[in-house]
């Protein structure tokens, strides 16, 4: 090679970005040719000042002692923003039942949606019991979760039935000829609710599983326990003369008369109740 | 199984990868921004950007190169949403100045002090005519020359081709030399231009 091509090499030899053997053949040209060996050690000379005079700024002490807490204050912040994905929703979920668990002072579950009449809208201290305990146990069951006993215990004495006493129960409800229908499971009949506002009648309450999705509770009342009139419910459909269903036009309370039972069904808060009435036309 | 590390272990082997480079990103945000205050606010959020991608950083590799990678990143964000900065060398007056204190330093009485005064005044146009560069290429000049990138470190750094880092190199080197000589000429240095050849590296065509 010509000098005038070893100082195309220059920068590049100089950069440490030759090969080794494309370093070896410009030093054994940097030795015997004064010129480019010269010109080498001057550039070599230059850079190097201007490294160092550029490199004799260093970072402020403050800066660096800064670092480790800037670090901790973006974990912190890190944290909160995970937090804030996760536990907000849950937060807003656990503040949203606690106000729907939080009975007002009439009486109502503050969460229903508003009425669209002007009256309070209650249904009295029977069925609001009933209703209380289904949103307690939908409580524990979660969105889409299923009811345990564990859940129904909790929120009510319980005694249990057996499978035999469960379908005694279940056809003395719903007429001795009543027999399970396939696509309805009964659940089980889990007990009964104590409450003082039945006069200490226990309240039979079934589980009605309309598919695996959908679950219902259905408590029965004694007439003179729950008078209907009181519940603000109304005429829906499949009312014929033995059978009326009426249906709470802001939650997701039906009530059912039939003979001198009265029965409640509640769902989901948020549910439509048409499934629902779908369900009690076909089983009554 | 992927494992999270704890926040503390992570952040004690940020800092331990961090504190040997901190001198040299602090100095390319200054020459990046030529702002001593945005300098740090660049670097600052460079090193807070670095941190949350961490992770991504595979260990064995260059982190001096990842660090300026993010640096540069975090420089060309800001500087878009601020507008350009003036960049062209023609565009930026000759310092003037810089003669007046030279003058006067040299009239100190003591040959210790003259020539510290000399050297303090090359040092200060040094950092000027590197200063001056337009951005591409006092970028490319800073993380090769100054910082010890390279050539394909730099590529990576600034997301260009590699011929383009050569000749920006180059291109920056002359103009630095150019300035340089002309300023040691000025002050009555002996100075011999150095010829690196008619040739230019292959890879830009401007």
């Amino acid at each position: 090679l010509k000098c005038q091509e070893y100082r195309r090499l220059l920068h590049p030899y100089l950069d440490s970005e030759l090969e080794v053997t494309e370093s070896l053949r410009v030093l054994e040209h940097l030795n015997v040719c004064g010129s480019c060996g010269r010109l080498f050690d001057a550039e070599e000379r230059a850079w190097n000042r201007v490294r160092d005079v550029i490199r004799s700024e260093v970072a402020p002490a403050a800066l660096r002692q800064e670092i480790p807490a800037l670090l901790w204050r973006e974990d912190r912040r890190a944290f909160w923003r995970r937090a804030s994905t996760y536990l907000l929703p849950l937060g807003m979920a656990a503040a949203f039942l606690i106000y729907t668990m939080t009975p007002s002072p009439s009486g109502n579950p503050p969460g229903d949606p508003p009425t669209p009449e002007a009256r309070p809208h209650a249904h009295g201290a029977a069925i609001d019991f009933t209703v209380a305990h289904f949103l307690n146990v939908q409580a524990d069951a979660g969105s889409g979760g299923l009811i345990t006993d564990r859940m129904l215990e909790k929120h009510a004495e319980f005694r249990r039935l057996d499978a035999k006493e469960a379908r005694r129960v279940y056809r003395e409800l719903l007429g001795p000829n009543a027999a399970v229908p396939p696509s309805l499971k009964c659940n089980r009949i889990q007990g009964a609710v104590s409450n003082t506002d039945f006069n200490g009648t226990p309240v039979p309450v079934l589980l009605l599983d309309l598919n695996e999705q959908e679950q219902y509770s259905l408590y029965v009342l004694n007439r003179t326990d729950a008078d209907l009139s009181n519940l603000h419910l109304m005429p829906g459909d499949g009312v014929t003369e033995d059978l009326r269903i009426e249906r709470c036009r802001s939650c997701y309370v039906i009530g059912v008369t039939k003979g001198e039972k009265v029965f409640i069904l509640v769902t989901r808060p948020g549910a439509s109740v048409d499934p629902m009435i779908s369900l009690v036309r076909r089983t009554f | 199984m992927v494992t999270r590390k704890k926040p503390k272990e992570t952040r004690d082997r940020f800092v331990d990868e961090l504190d040997p480079i901190l001198d040299g990103l602090h100095r390319t945000s200054i020459r990046l921004t030529g702002d001593a205050g945005r300098a740090e606010d660049v670097l600052q959020d460079a090193i807070l950007k670095g941190y949350r991608f961490f992770s991504t950083f595979q260990e064995g590799t260059n982190f001096r190169a990842w660090m300026h990678r993010v640096l540069y990143t975090v420089f060309v964000n800001t500087t878009r949403d601020r507008g350009p900065r003036a960049s062209a060398l023609d565009s930026v007056p000759e310092p003037e100045d810089l003669t007046l204190p030279l003058a006067a330093e040299l009239n100190r009485p003591t040959h210790v002090e003259r020539s510290r005064a000399v050297m303090e005044s090359v040092d200060e146009r040094i950092k000027q005519a590197v200063g001056e560069l337009p951005d591409e290429l006092r970028t490319v000049f800073l993380l090769s020359t100054i910082e010890g990138l390279k050539y394909r470190e730099i590529a990576d750094v600034m997301g260009c081709p590699l011929g383009t880092v050569m000749s920006r190199l180059f291109r920056s080197r002359r103009m630095l030399q150019e300035r340089l000589t002309d300023y040691a000429q000025d002050q009555g240095f002996d100075v011999e231009a150095a010829s690196y050849g008619e040739g230019r590296p292959q890879g830009e065509n401007s």
